[in-house]
């Protein structure tokens, strides 16, 4: 803000007295980062078998779904994540999906899988780290039921971060 | 001369400024960003349930005034081939109509009704079949090797003051293992 109102007021004087100190003047306005979000890793579940459910854990490094978030860093953003309560097949069977208070983590480090836990079926308000980054991992329980088809099954799990301002 | 020079310079000088007030001025920043990963599994399961209509409820020529039904259920009677796991018991349902419609454009209707021993369940097609109702849903299991055949019969009324022409519904079977 205050290099904002140095600009204006160089400008002002530029016009009265055109041909000074032109050269001399430096915009310097601080651009934030801009907030982006990344795909990391799917939420995979694996091989399943009908009437058996399967939980996959926020910490387990290798199948839960990990986000990454980019922005300005120590600044405050609100993320929200829109869930399927089921999975499809391209045929349209479908697959139930149940997410729990416990099956999101956040943390601004990726080589921390535990992070902070958060119900993920609610929004989060977070602050990014130092490096202006945020990682949020997600965990999930499958349900297939007694007669399950078999297939291969996926759902859309989207993530949406907004910066809060602060 | 000088005059018009230092408003050239003026202007210039003026467009510069502009641009050094854009340039200094806070740059707007994205402040909502999305990304989407997929939740995935692999299901070793159940063979999936499909169902086809396979041959349509055909009542041919009837008379004005003349209740009918299908002359050869083999070969009249409706007929569905349903497929899935092996011996997997599946309920089977009907959505059955109460009118066949004039087709062409035409206004006009017949009533169409299923008794309770018009669901035909063929083991096998085409020499043998029992019956059920199909009004109702019905409990059975696919065959050995994981196919069912199902068929439905009927009984058309038309009154003496039909017109002329082709009728039509709909009729829809619902399939589901258990």
């Amino acid at each position: 803000m205050r290099f904002g109102r140095a600009a204006v007021a160089a400008a002002v004087f530029i016009v009265v007295v055109p041909s000074v100190g032109v050269a001399q003047v430096t915009p310097a306005a601080r651009v934030p980062r801009t907030l982006t979000a990344m795909a990391i890793r799917d939420l995979r579940f694996g091989t399943l078998l009908p009437g058996i459910p399967m939980s996959v854990l926020y910490d387990d490094v290798h199948r839960a779904g990990l986000f990454e978030v980019r922005g300005e860093r120590s600044s405050s953003v609100r993320i929200e994540l829109t869930l399927p309560s089921s999975m499809t097949t391209s045929s349209g069977y479908e697959l139930s999906l149940f997410f729990g208070p416990g099956d999101g983590a956040y943390a601004d480090d990726r080589g921390r899988p535990h992070g902070i836990p958060f119900d993920p079926r609610a929004p989060l308000v977070a602050i990014l780290g130092a490096s202006g980054k945020l990682y949020v991992r997600l965990g999930g329980t499958a349900l297939p039921d007694r007669m399950q088809a078999t297939g291969e099954y996926s759902g859309t799990i989207s993530l949406t971060v907004y910066d809060v301002g602060i | 001369m000088s005059r018009i020079g230092g408003f050239k310079r003026a202007a210039g000088a003026l467009a510069l400024a502009g641009c050094l007030v854009l340039w200094g001025a806070p740059a707007a920043a994205q402040t909502t960003a999305t990304a989407s990963i997929q939740a995935t599994a692999s299901v070793i399961g159940v063979t999936p349930l499909t169902a086809a209509g396979v041959n349509d409820l055909q009542f041919g020529a009837i008379l004005a005034g003349a209740p009918a039904t299908p002359p050869v259920l083999s070969s009249n009677a409706g007929r569905f081939n349903v497929a899935g796991e092996p011996s997997a018991a599946v309920s089977v349902s009907f959505a059955l109509p109460t009118n066949l419609a004039l087709t062409g454009g035409g206004v006009g209707s017949i009533p169409i009704t299923f008794g309770a021993s018009d669901g035909l369940l063929w083991d096998p097609f085409p020499t043998a079949y029992t019956t059920f109702d199909p009004n109702v849903t019905f409990l059975t299991s696919l065959g050995a090797g994981g196919n069912l055949t199902l068929g439905i019969t009927g009984t058309v009324n038309p009154p003496a003051t039909a017109t002329t022409g082709n009728y039509e519904g709909t009729i829809t079977l619902t399939v589901s293992y258990l």
